[in-house]
């Protein structure tokens, strides 16, 4: 496996484990209709920090246990999949992007009709993290596909 | 799967030639992964034209004894 592909793997494994678990909550707090910024400003943090902290070790190990470079150059092959990955990731997030662009009437609406005491922070609070959301559901899925594609040609 | 490109070739053949020289010896010398040197042995990826000759320069062959397109593969439409 190379080295390109593992960390792929620790970056989908982790990802979903961590971020997973942050918009789970996320959405937890939506269903009980109390939204807080500062808290979730701050587990977004904790989250995105262990993310890295766990990444950056993970992928050394995995280096080492494989006698790999930690971060080699890439060959043609390994570009290739990068732009095909790069590709259909970016067009994802656009997509999902116009569709939060698109959903944020309905967002207001749900702001003003739920949280009364404060339907601009609340508002602000959805569509910030639905940009994290689809930010991080595209990466993810660019992680995937750069499996796939490792797997295909396995 | 992806069809395969309608080209051939003899690296395995070539390896075995130049005292079974193993993949990652071959990737080391043109500057590429194992996997994909893997990869274009098992006919799953094509080369860059760039590399197909690197590859011919380190069995010191011409390219075309080291990938064959196989003719009438694709036809004309």
């Amino acid at each position: 496996m190379s080295m390109r592909e593992k960390v792929a793997w620790i970056a989908v494994t982790i990802s979903l484990v961590i971020f997973g678990w942050y918009f789970w909550g996320v959405w937890a707090d939506f269903a009980a209709r109390e939204l807080d910024g500062d808290a979730l400003f701050w587990r977004f943090l904790w989250c995105f920090g262990i993310a890295v902290i766990i990444m950056l070790p993970a992928a050394m190990i995995a280096a080492r246990l494989g006698g790999q470079a930690f971060d080699p150059p890439a060959d043609e092959m390994e570009m290739r999949i990068e732009a095909i990955s790069n590709r259909f990731g970016l067009a994802l997030l656009e997509v999902l992007l116009v569709a939060i662009v698109l959903a944020s009437k309905w967002i207001t609406d749900i702001a003003r009709a739920d949280f009364t005491i404060d339907p601009v922070g609340a508002t602000a609070i959805m569509l910030i993290n639905l940009i994290l959301f689809v930010s991080a559901f595209a990466a993810v899925v660019r992680e995937i596909i750069v499996i796939i594609q490792y797997r295909r040609y396995a | 799967m992806p069809t395969p490109p309608p080209i051939s070739n003899t690296i395995r053949r070539l390896r075995f030639d130049h005292g079974e020289m193993t993949q990652q010896q071959l990737a080391d010398a043109i500057g590429m992964t194992r996997q994909t040197v893997a990869a274009i042995e098992q006919n799953k990826y094509s080369p860059s034209l760039e590399a197909a000759f690197r590859i011919a320069e380190v069995f010191g062959v011409e390219i075309g004894a080291v990938f064959q397109w196989k003719a009438g593969a694709k036809k004309d439409p």
